[in-house]
């Protein structure tokens, strides 16, 4: 290994190689000797600057005078002087240098001073582009942060003015712009009208009716009509622009088309006091900012169409609802005057018939006396029916009382009560246990009334009827069923099962109003349900019923 | 001597001419007074109108009443009768052929002693009428006359 040494020309050797500045200068500032890293530096030969002013030379713009007397001063005070300065190099072009000067003395005298010089050039350039990016990262990230700010207010309001009034405000501030405007395209796709527009400006141009031509004319025009943004970033180019007297501060301009679902539906127009304000980043923001606008004006203006659609199908409901009140109230005293003024004549003719039969028996013949007894039949008939029907109309009337319901106890009841009625008749009967649903137990009893009275009517001519109340499950839901094995009907008619009046077989067969089914029918469509109905001639028939809830 | 009679108030004709024939039928000895409206029954009761100067303390042992009537509608002759110390006891049969659930309620919260829906069959209607008498007129002790109840 080599053996390092401090040979005799070892100073002569660090002043040769030094990477940095390293002069000798005189007390007055006069240049006596500097390195080849200083030559290098500067640009200047040692030539050039041994003899001159060092600070003359390298420092034209200061006065160097001033420079050594400072420098000597405060050698005076300290024994190290570090400081920064920039010097010119013979090129014309500025280098900072990092300078350290030591003062060598001869007793208290100043011989010489010592210099060294180190370039920070490189370094600070890249220290100010680090700071230049960092901040047009920070000035990015803060528009982003806005944007979605924005972003996130625009999707929350529901209401188009409320959020484009809101949006322009929000985005004037945020970018702190001159102004900011928003247009809308009318109805008629020829104009597009302001909106909304900040500051007293905005006010004053609404007050106005502000209007723009969709087409070339305009900057807010022009990129409506084409779909594409627009800049104008030079005041004296492109002047026309910027000549609203309301405006007198603009110096550049940038229209934004608001598009949604490809429809051109309005621009927006953002104005700045400066020439060039609006970097491609600012741009990209604002674009994205101004689809999201978009969206949210289409969504606003959907959200107002459906609620206008809802408060007119309101209305709507609240009209029918008060006709139907109406015309319920017209069917209540339509069935009060049935039950009063259609049983009186009525009433009438069965008493004088009666009277007559009573009466004056004697004066009529076989015939006479059979067509009486007729007249009565009919008249006690009609009755009936007036009943039935008030029955009927009285199903549809009145509040609905939703409780537990054990029909299959209501079941029993309604066998034990028609067996009751006809105790010779014989009966073989199976009823489901603990068959419980919500519902109405009045009218679920009218219900079950009707069915099982149905059904042990048509099986009155049978030996043995067999009636049968249960539940099945179709298609998963809950079924009820009544089954009996009487006379059963032919399924051509199923149809006509449970309208009105209809009535499937002849009064001296079975007797009925027909009005039962249609009955049960009711209560199970009040009930949320549905009823049908299988069946065959003189092999039974089967009820089927849902009930909701 | 007391008259023992029967106010019956009723507009329709025929019901009536049926109404007496069934009160005969089911041997009713008893007068009938016929009023054919409210106000009728009403001026008959406090002698009044027509009935001016008639002797009110001559009441009836048993008033029938129609509910549809024209003028004043039953209800509101009921409410009249049970609104007059002179007639508040008295027993009134609601005899209509409504069978209403409300024409029931309201005829009972305004005082009716009995409510008797008139059936289409007059066979039914004699059996109806037969029942009233034997409850009304023979079996139910009628308050003292001239006597007032201190409630």
């Amino acid at each position: 290994m080599a053996q390092t040494t401090l040979g005799p020309n070892f100073y002569q050797q660090v002043f040769a190689d030094a990477p940095v500045i390293v002069c000798c200068l005189a007390p007055d500032g006069s240049t006596v000797a500097i390195n080849p890293a200083g030559e290098r530096l500067t640009g200047y030969r040692a030539e050039e600057l041994t003899g001159h002013n060092f600070w003359r030379v390298l420092f034209p713009e200061d006065d160097y005078k001033q420079i050594v007397q400072s420098v000597l001063d405060t050698l005076k005070e300290v024994d190290l002087l570090d400081y920064e300065m920039t010097v010119t190099t013979k090129d014309g072009f500025p280098r900072i240098i990092s300078w350290s000067l030591i003062g060598r003395y001869e007793g208290d005298e100043l011989v010489e001073i010592i210099g060294f010089g180190n370039d920070l050039t490189e370094r600070r350039q890249a220290e100010q582009e680090r700071e230049r990016l960092l901040h047009a990262h920070e000035h990015r990230s803060r528009h982003l942060q806005l944007a979605a700010e924005v972003a996130t207010s625009v999707s929350t309001l529901l209401d188009t003015q409320e959020l484009i009034v809101q949006t322009v405000e929000k985005i004037k501030e945020a970018f702190d712009y001159y102004y900011v405007g928003l247009f809308l395209v009318d109805e008629t796709g020829e104009y597009a009208e302001l909106r909304a527009g900040t500051g007293q400006a905005g006010e004053e141009m609404i007050e106005a009716g502000h209007k723009l031509k969709v087409g070339d004319g305009s900057m807010i025009g022009w990129s409506i009509a084409n779909g594409l943004p627009r800049i104008a970033l030079d005041v004296g180019q492109d002047a026309v622009h910027f000549s609203n007297p309301r405006l007198p501060d603009t110096r550049s301009e940038v229209a934004l088309p608001l598009i949604s679902r490809g429809q051109r539906i309005g621009a927006l127009t953002f104005q700045s006091t400066a020439e060039a304000a609006f970097t491609d980043s600012d741009l990209a923001i604002l674009s994205v900012m101004a689809e999201q606008l978009a969206v949210a004006i289409e969504n606003t203006r959907l959200y107002e169409q459906v609620q206008q659609h809802a408060a007119h199908l309101e209305k709507r409901v609240a009209e029918r609802t008060a006709e139907l009140t109406a015309v319920n109230k017209e069917l209540e005293a339509f069935a009060y005057s049935v039950s009063h003024d259609l049983r009186a004549p009525l009433r009438a003719i069965d008493g004088f018939s009666q009277a007559l039969l009573e009466d004056y028996a004697s004066s009529l013949d076989a015939a006479g006396l059979d067509y009486l007894h007729r007249v009565r039949t009919a008249t006690r008939r009609m009755g009936q029916l007036i009943s039935d029907l008030l029955k009927l109309s009285r199903l549809t009337r009145g509040e609905m009382h939703r409780e537990r319901v054990d029909l299959s106890t209501l079941a029993s009841e309604v066998l034990t009560d028609l067996a009751t009625l006809q105790p010779e008749r014989q009966l073989d009967c199976i009823i489901a246990p603990g068959l419980a649903v919500e519902g109405d137990i009045r009218l679920l009893r009218v219900a079950l009334e009707n069915l099982l009275g149905n059904a042990w009517k048509f099986t009155s001519k049978l030996p043995l009827a067999q009636i049968e109340f249960g539940q099945t499950e179709i298609d998963g839901e809950r079924v009820f069923f009544v089954r009996d094995n009487g006379a059963g009907f032919d399924m051509t008619y199923v149809d006509k099962l449970f309208g009105a009046f209809q009535r499937l077989h002849a009064v001296n067969e079975f007797e009925g109003t027909g009005i039962g089914l249609a009955t049960v029918q009711r209560v199970i469509h009040r009930h949320g349900g549905r009823i049908w109905a299988e069946g065959k001639v003189e092999q039974g028939a089967t009820f089927y019923f849902t009930l909701q809830g | 001597m007391e008259r023992k009679f029967i106010l019956l108030v009723e507009d329709n004709p025929d019901d009536e001419l049926l109404t007496m024939r069934a009160l005969r039928t089911s041997q009713v000895a008893n007068d009938i007074v016929v009023a054919r409206d409210g106000a009728e029954a009403l001026d008959f009761l406090f002698g009044s109108g027509p009935y001016d100067g008639r002797d009110t303390e001559q009441v009836p042992e048993l008033i029938l009443l129609d509910l549809k009537l024209p003028k004043l509608d039953g209800l509101e002759v009921l409410q009249r009768i049970r609104s007059d110390k002179r007639t508040c006891h008295l027993p009134v049969v609601v005899l209509t052929s409504s069978d209403e659930e409300i024409d029931i309620i309201e005829s009972y919260s305004r005082g009716a002693n009995s409510y008797i829906r008139k059936p289409v069959d007059f066979d039914q209607f004699i059996e109806s009428v037969k029942q009233l008498k034997l409850y009304w007129l023979v079996l139910n002790v009628p308050p003292p006359k001239g006597k007032r109840v201190m409630r």
